[in-house]
């Protein structure tokens, strides 16, 4: 199977497996609850998966066995974080990390 | 809809942002990937998917990490489907595909302030037209994106702004300590996992830390946080300046 068949059947799959998500209770299960557990595991969904998307790209440079110096993208990253955390707004931390990691990239980190 | 724009807005540089990744990745093409924003119509689960399938993780790991990063819409369709119960079953097929983050804060806050009283069809309206300026906004943004990456010189590393991004919304949806465990669990595993094949690292870090942080939630007694869930681009209760 080409890569390009596979990425349409990838997309297609996930616009399902995401639309069956948004029409659960809507279409289908209406006004009964999702029971308690499930529903307090739900809340931390956002966390824990945006957390294991950011942290490979972000501790890329970062060995797990030696000292390494902190690179451009863990530096930029830190701060804009510390920003953010401040003024909660996304388009701050977009303009600011990237203007910093563009800093530190020419300073030659 | 004069509600929805200042929440609309703020999308269209991120999907630009998607569009220029689209633009740059070697694995997905420019009109499977625009595709995407009509067949997914998510951010956060779309940025994640073009990265996995460029690092070249099967179908399998890049929906089922769609599934997690989306799980949050089944807490949006539990809130809202009481709600719709009495819709016709047209406005229940065409609001599911429209239950993104934004509308549903919109949709909540609607109904929070008491307007859960007005009438059936004036809430469908409202549903709908909270939709229509973030697709156009959407649709739209990760075209020009598409059409915009070609300009872009490759050793800018624009594409750093993606982790940059997800690092706001994992920020954003944290408001509590089981939330911090989640993502430091989350983070840890992935990281670790680093070298596994085909983004099991993030699957297995992402569900050991929603599994630990739910229980964790349970012994605690329940936090008050945001019933609703937080989400990518979302709703994260006290901001209303996030994205798809």
């Amino acid at each position: 199977m080409s890569s390009g068949a596979t990425v349409w059947i990838a997309f297609v799959l996930c616009g399902l497996v995401t639309y069956a998500q948004r029409a659960s209770f809507l279409l289908i299960l209406g006004d009964r609850s999702l029971p308690a557990p499930i529903q307090r595991a739900l809340r931390y969904v956002a966390p824990a998966a945006f957390a294991a998307i950011v942290a490979p790209r972000i501790f890329d440079s970062v060995s797990l066995s030696e000292f390494t110096a902190p690179d451009a993208r863990l530096l930029a990253a830190l701060i804009g974080g510390v920003l953010m955390w401040k003024v909660r707004n996304m388009p701050v931390l977009l303009v600011v990390g990237m203007v910093v990691f563009w800093l530190l990239r020419w300073a030659g980190l | 809809m004069a509600a929805a724009v200042p929440l609309a807005l703020p999308a269209l540089p991120i999907g630009v942002l998607l569009g220029v990744a689209i633009r740059e990745s070697d694995v997905v093409g420019n009109w499977a990937g625009w595709a995407s924003s009509f067949l997914i119509f998510a951010g956060a689960a779309q940025f994640a998917a073009v990265e996995l399938l460029d690092e070249g993780a099967s179908v399998a790991a890049v929906v089922a990490a769609v599934f997690m990063i989306n799980a949050r819409h089944l807490m949006y369709s539990a809130a809202i489907g009481g709600r719709f119960q009495a819709a016709p079953t047209w406005f229940k097929w065409i609001g599911s595909y429209f239950l993104i983050d934004q509308v549903f804060a919109l949709t909540n806050e609607f109904a929070a302030d008491g307007s859960n009283n007005r009438s059936l069809a004036y809430r469908m309206r409202f549903h709908l037209a909270a939709a229509a300026p973030m697709a156009g906004v959407w649709y739209v943004g990760v075209g020009a994106g598409i059409l915009l990456g070609q300009f872009i010189p490759p050793e800018w590393e624009i594409e750093f702004a993606i982790p940059l991004m997800f690092l706001g919304l994992l920020l954003l949806s944290i408001f509590n300590l089981p939330g911090v465990v989640a993502a430091v669990l989350g983070g840890t595993v992935a990281v670790v996992g680093r070298g596994w094949p085909s983004g099991t690292g993030l699957l297995l870090g992402a569900v050991l830390g929603v599994a630990v942080a739910g229980l964790l939630d349970g012994l605690l007694g329940g936090s008050d946080g945001d019933a609703a869930g937080d989400g990518p681009g979302g709703d994260s209760g006290d901001d209303s300046n996030e994205r798809p």
